[in-house]
């Protein structure tokens, strides 16, 4: 069939025109961070690095970048050590409601973030939580737990479970077996799901927006309260160097786990 | 490889009574075997025949509801796989993805406390014996199907089991490799005196590796023999279809004297049996009479005594060996002639022949 | 001995997923029983429906429901129809275009939303690139920002990439073969993809088409940053009602509403799947 080996010429033009409408408001993000004018417009007067020097010495961008950092990480790692027993456990031991549980586990993914966020303002501040860090990381880790039991369930449910059982037999105690094989054989999947949930906190916005104060307050947030009362090339500039955060944790990705794996399981 | 206390550790099977059911459905039912210490043993069957349930149960991976598994005496159903000494060689190899060869080979030794001293010296002569000492470096990945298995084979060795299993270690392989490595896997087993059960559905595979076959269908165990007797006195239908082409033809008792026995097929045509076969019939009952198809004669004039009239069917070639198919007495014959051999040549299809074979050839089961 | 084994296995099953479990039970599901209950709270701390008389009964409110689940439509439908040739592309393409393709609908994903919208601004706007090109061209110019249409193809392109995704994902199940059946029995491309290839992939757009309207219907921050007051949707309405009004109970009450559409979007997608899945 035509279109599976060469495209045809009406396939390459509709290639082209979407390839320029999904990757053209990053790239022109990217030219505004180097404009020399103080106001936005495109394309710029001049350019200059002027706008990267003054956010990256700019402490109100500085701090939120740090915050989102440690918060996604934080994050991450929490789910992961949530997610990793309940994914081995829905895997492996065949018991009665572990498809229950699981679609259980995945169901923050539908929840429209903003509404969470809401309700958990309101839930915080009942159980004494309100406005504090712990309040804010357990939010993320609510959004991120999902991701890493997806990615998890679904390498582990590719493994043949007789790997484990040739570690019995071969004398390994089930402490050692998970230990010295199921833990190295999950290590590239914990570590691809953990940087996907890392990547979807860092990017987070409605939970941060109701759930930070001044001193947790994440980048994406600054980036957008920044942007409702101003308009120049600060918000470029700080947003190419988030992009290359990202870059740098998708090209880690890809070397632990391969880009195509990311296609997500339609189940 | 360095087996100086190995000749201590061979150990003997003892299964009695074993039972296990999913549900409605009987795995295994009552199954006993003994295996000797040094004994290569087949488990043969079907799938879903309640092969790899045993095998899974001797090597302690599932528990069964009934029945007693003991090694050397000691009964050891509830002892756990990393305490029974037993090695599996699995169908999927199971190779662990993360470690290369030799760390494979060592996590059983690590694992059972080897002496360090020991590791690397046992870890080499094990390779060597599957010959692939080269290979200590690769990973899983980097290995073909034919290494996989060698590696998953040296892995169960090299920790000196008492006991191996074989899962299937051969399927994955394709056919011509097969071959080579079953007659392999035999020397091996012989050098080393290792008392090893082989699950297996291929028939030709178990006749040429163990030393005696296990029958088993739907959770039974139909015969335990030796390969020759198993091919030429099958204890039941089963046993001789699943073993070994045959042709079968439906037919009613007709005389149970020890003298003249003999079985009435279509068109009111007694065929003759051997009179250790009577056993418990008597006449009228419905029976089955089965003939291997290499014991058949074909001829163009009718043999004295017993034969059946029919017509050439069909001749195909096989390479070794030619296979004639002829209809006689409403029943299609397959009768197997040498490629060369003069009773090969001489026959057309749609030519009038004769078929008969000798009473002690007549293999005769309750229907 | 087997129930024994049984019922370990499941016990041991049961313990490892407690911690994750328990987590999203408190501070998952807490917080929606929390929201719930707020949103019939009265004054009196009795039980009042008066939150949702208000969202429902206001001629206000309705229009912005309206116009969320419109918007919400309308983006989805331009996500499916510009997506679906580019799900194909992807499962039927191999090497180096594959991997451009995927790192095409995958980068997107993994820049910020804000940043995304502020590149439409960019776009968009008075003197942004779209008029200067305009101008360049000497044809009219066109303010993009603050409208309707400016504020949906800023969220196609933030949303696409989750249709491509599930709609290749589905293709990429489907073999190969029956394409190549369907053309030798004399079926053109087109209707190859028409009468094999559409139908068998029915699941994933359904997935997509759930996912992205879902995904839709909660966003607010490119309304919030193109939109004017004319542009208004349900979560940035819910959003200023809690900030500016401080009106907790009617913020509860309308994003239960939000969740409500969301959730006969999942249950559509439910039956349509188990539909699908029959046939």
């Amino acid at each position: 069939m035509k279109i599976r080996s060469r495209p045809g010429s009406l396939m390459v033009c509709y290639l082209a025109v979407i390839s320029v409408f999904l990757l053209l408001p990053q790239l022109i993000v990217v030219v505004v961070a180097f404009s020399e004018a103080s106001f936005v417009s495109f394309p710029p007067p001049g350019y200059s690095t002027k706008w990267m020097v003054r956010v990256l010495s700019d402490p109100s961008f500085m701090k939120p970048l740090w915050n989102s950092v440690v918060l996604g990480l934080s994050a991450s790692i929490l789910a992961a050590a949530l997610a990793l027993p309940a994914s081995i456990a829905i895997v492996r031991h065949s018991f009665r409601g572990a498809r229950v549980i699981q679609n259980f586990l995945l169901s923050p993914l539908s929840m429209p973030a903003l509404i969470l966020a809401i309700a958990m303002l309101f839930f915080l501040s009942d159980i004494g939580l309100g406005n504090t860090y712990a309040g804010l990381l357990f939010g993320h880790v609510v959004i991120v737990l999902p991701y890493l039991v997806r990615t998890i369930v679904a390498v582990y449910s590719g493994a043949d479970p007789r790997i484990e059982e040739a570690a019995y037999t071969l004398g390994a105690k089930p402490l050692s077996t998970f230990w010295f094989v199921t833990l190295p054989m999950l290590r590239p999947a914990i570590f691809a799901g953990g940087m996907f949930a890392f990547l979807v906190s860092f990017d987070e916005v409605a939970i941060a927006l109701l759930l930070s104060n001044a001193s947790s307050i994440t980048l994406p947030v600054s980036i957008l309260t920044y942007l409702t009362y101003n308009y120049d090339p600060a918000v470029a500039a700080i947003s190419v160097i988030k992009m290359i955060i990202v870059v740098l944790a998708l090209l880690a990705l890809e070397r632990f786990y391969g880009l195509q794996n990311l296609t997500m399981q339609s189940r | 490889m360095s087996n100086s206390d190995a000749g201590n550790r061979i150990g003997h099977l003892s299964i009695k009574g074993l039972s296990k059911s999913y549900g409605d459905t009987n795995a295994l039912s009552d199954v006993s075997i003994e295996v000797q210490a040094g004994e290569f043993l087949a488990l043969l069957g079907p799938s879903g025949c309640g092969k790899t349930t045993l095998l899974r149960s001797i090597a302690g991976l599932l528990e069964t509801d009934r029945g007693e598994v003991a090694i050397d005496g000691k009964r050891v159903n509830d002892t756990p796989p990393w305490k029974r000494d037993i090695s599996v060689v699995f169908q999927s190899y199971a190779l662990f993805p993360h470690m290369n060869v030799r760390d494979n080979l060592a996590f059983g030794l690590r694992m059972k406390k080897s002496p360090k001293s020991q590791v690397d010296k046992r870890i080499s002569d094990t390779l060597k014996l599957v010959r692939m000492e080269d290979y200590k470096e690769r990973y899983p990945s980097q290995l073909s199907g034919g290494q996989q298995q060698r590696v998953a084979l040296a892995r169960a060795i090299v920790v000196q089991p008492r006991i191996l299993l074989l899962d299937e270690p051969l399927a994955a392989l394709d056919a011509k490799l097969r071959g080579s490595v079953q007659r392999e896997i035999r020397q091996l087993q012989s050098k080393l005196g290792i008392t090893t059960i082989l699950v297996t559905h291929d028939q030709s595979e178990a006749m040429s590796m163990a030393d005696r076959i296990a029958v088993m269908d739907s959770g039974n165990i139909v015969q335990i023999a030796d390969p020759a007797t198993l091919y030429r006195h099958p204890k039941t239908a089963f046993a001789a279809e699943f073993v070994g082409d045959i042709n079968r033809v439906s037919g009613k008792m007709d005389a149970t004297s020890v003298f003249a026995p003999s079985i009435k097929i279509a068109d009111g045509i007694a065929v003759p049996f051997s009179a250790d076969r009577v056993g418990d019939f008597s006449e009228g009952d419905p029976v089955l009479l089965m003939v291997r198809p290499e014991t058949v004669r074909i001829s163009r004039t009718a043999a004295e005594g017993f034969h059946l009239a029919g017509v050439v069917d069909d001749i195909i070639l096989i390479g070794d060996r030619i296979n004639i198919y002829a209809t006689c007495a409403d029943t299609t014959f397959k009768v197997v002639k040498l490629t060369g051999s003069p009773e090969a040549e001489m026959f057309h299809p749609g030519e009038n022949i004769f078929v008969s074979w000798d009473r002690a050839d007549s293999l005769v089961f309750a229907e | 001995m087997t129930r024994r084994g049984s019922i370990r296995q499941g016990a041991k099953g049961y313990l490892l997923t407690f911690p994750a479990f328990a987590f999203l039970a408190v501070f998952f599901v807490g917080p929606l029983i929390v929201n719930l209950l707020e949103s019939f709270k009265d004054d009196e701390g009795g039980i009042t429906f008066a939150q949702y008389a208000r969202a429902l009964g206001d001629a206000y409110y309705l229009e912005v429901l309206g116009d969320t689940i419109a918007l919400s439509l309308v983006v989805t439908i331009a996500s499916l129809l510009l997506g679906y040739p580019l799900a194909i592309a992807i499962a039927r393409s191999r090497g180096a275009l594959k991997s451009f393709l995927i790192f095409l609908v995958v980068t997107p994903l993994l820049i910020n939303v804000v940043v995304r919208t502020f590149g439409w601004m960019v776009i968009f706007g008075r003197s942004g690139f779209l008029n200067s090109i305009l101008k360049f061209l000497e044809l009219d110019t066109i303010t993009l920002t603050g409208t309707w249409t400016g504020i949906a193809i800023a969220m196609v392109q933030v949303l696409l990439p989750f249709m491509v995704l599930s709609i290749a994902s589905t293709l990429e199940g489907i073999d190969g073969e029956l394409e190549d059946a369907a053309t030798t029995l004399g079926a053109t491309p087109l209707k190859t993809i028409i009468h094999v290839i559409f139908p068998l992939s029915l699941q994933g757009v359904i997935t997509g088409t759930v996912l992205v309207f879902a995904l839709s219907i909660g966003s607010f921050v490119t309304v919030m940053l193109m939109g004017t007051n004319s542009t208004m949707v349900l979560p940035l309405l819910v959003y200023q009602q809690l900030n500016l009004a401080s009106d907790w109970p009617f913020a509860a009450a309308l994003g239960n509403i939000l969740i409500f559409v969301v959730l006969i979007a999942t249950a559509l997608q439910l039956s349509l799947s188990r539909k699908g899945a029959r046939r």
